[in-house]
């Protein structure tokens, strides 16, 4: 059986390719080689063929590779130690968490600080009920006993001021006209006695600021004597 | 060289070594493979990316005796790449009218008349030109056997089809495409 044009084409690719029978191949060449229709068409697929074959390869990105393995391989390995942890705790690795634990710590620290506890000197029985419940008492009792040394400084001093302060005339009535004669007289008399109140005022507070000094338990000073 | 399949137990017993082998072994093939598919660039890379993930996850089931890594590999990007072309297909029918004509106009006025091709391009650029303009059942045909350089037998186990389709696909596949280069003036010397 000779080939026909249409044979040639449906086997054009088996040819190429050698896989025809020995017998095809005969046949198939004895009409490509009679077929002015077929012969061109075979030797052009034949280039096409040929020229796909040359082509070289396409090279990849260089990164490609890493990132795969990133992908795959590197993030299972960057979670090793974390595949060994129960599902649960998972979350508790996780950026967010981290930074809110941070921010809870220093609060809590800022806080401690401003309460004056001093954490180089707490031991495991300062945690005891007890012992936590006579630091509160005695907390408590020393912002007591400096609210009534507040209260009593302030008692002390209204008490200097009133009297140290001169007794203010009563309202209504008019200040005497003393004759030009009189004030001259009195003027020094008067100005003795500004400066000796004054002396008097500054010893008294001298003294009150002396006795609060020596007084390291906070207590009011009492009763000053000028 | 070590075989791939030595290859692949040594990554099942958890060997990271025997893993980067395999990836440095077989990147540029896989991405060859989804460049000439797909004909972008960083498509090809993220699909490439893809089928190493798929393969990553399901190595376990790669059976030796049901052929070689190659044919195995080349049947998970095959998978994807239809995958792909699947959906972006959908998403080109879904643009609009007014948008698909502009592109279509384009395409027709970009096409290189036969005097000017020759200067234009490399053989590689038109190549890929005329792959674009085939049917993907014949594009992956003649991809799978002149790029990729895979056996008729090979190419039956990838693409599941019977043997008489895989010659008809290849044959079919190379005479469109050298009737495309011949439109565009390519008309290479067989060597």
């Amino acid at each position: 059986m000779s080939w026909t044009c249409e044979h040639v084409e449906q086997r054009l690719s088996e040819y190429l390719d050698r896989l025809l029978t020995p017998a095809e191949r005969a046949e198939f060449a004895a009409h490509v080689q009679a077929c002015p229709r077929c012969r061109p068409r075979v030797e052009h697929l034949g280039g096409v063929v040929s020229a796909l074959h040359r082509l070289a390869p396409l090279e990849p990105p260089p990164r490609l590779v890493q990132r795969i393995l990133e992908q795959t391989s590197g993030a299972e390995a960057a979670r090793g130690w974390r595949r060994r942890l129960p599902g649960w705790l998972l979350p508790v690795f996780t950026p967010r968490f981290a930074m809110g634990a941070v921010t809870v710590m220093i609060a809590f620290l800022v806080l401690s600080q401003a309460l004056g506890i001093s954490w180089s000197q707490v031991s495991l029985a300062d945690l005891h009920p007890s012992h936590l419940y006579r630091a509160a008492d005695r907390r408590l009792n020393l912002l007591y006993a400096r609210g009534v040394k507040f209260v009593n400084d302030l008692r002390v001093i209204q008490e200097l001021q009133s009297r140290l302060q001169p007794a203010t005339p009563p309202e209504g009535s008019e200040p005497q006209e003393l004759p030009p004669a009189n004030k001259q007289s009195e003027q020094p008399e008067q100005r003795r006695q500004n400066h000796a109140d004054e002396i008097l005022h500054h010893r008294m507070l001298l003294a009150y600021f002396g006795l609060t000094l020596q007084n390291g338990t906070g207590l009011p000073p009492g009763r000053i004597r000028p | 060289m070590e075989p791939d399949v030595q290859l692949v137990q040594r990554c099942l017993r958890g060997d990271g070594s025997a893993w980067e082998e395999l990836v440095r072994r077989h990147t540029r093939r896989i991405y060859n493979l989804c460049y000439r598919f797909t004909g972008n660039a960083h498509e090809a890379e993220d699909l490439t990316q893809e089928v190493f993930l798929r393969v990553y996850r399901t190595l376990g089931s790669y059976r030796a005796v049901h052929g070689g890594f190659t044919t195995w590999i080349a049947s998970v990007t095959r998978n994807l790449l239809i995958d792909h072309y699947r959906r972006s297909r959908r998403d080109r029918l879904t643009d609009s009218l007014e948008e698909v004509l502009p592109v279509i106009e384009q395409k027709e006025s970009s096409a290189p008349r036969p005097d000017q091709s020759a200067a234009r391009g490399e053989l590689s650029q038109q190549v890929q030109r005329a792959l674009l303009q085939l049917s993907p059942e014949l594009r992956e045909a003649v991809v799978l056997r002149d790029l990729q350089g895979l056996d008729y037998k090979e190419i039956q186990e990838v693409l599941q089809v019977p043997e008489g389709t895989v010659k008809s696909r290849i044959n079919r596949g190379r005479i469109e495409l050298a009737r495309l280069l011949e439109q565009m003036g390519v008309r290479p010397s067989p060597a």
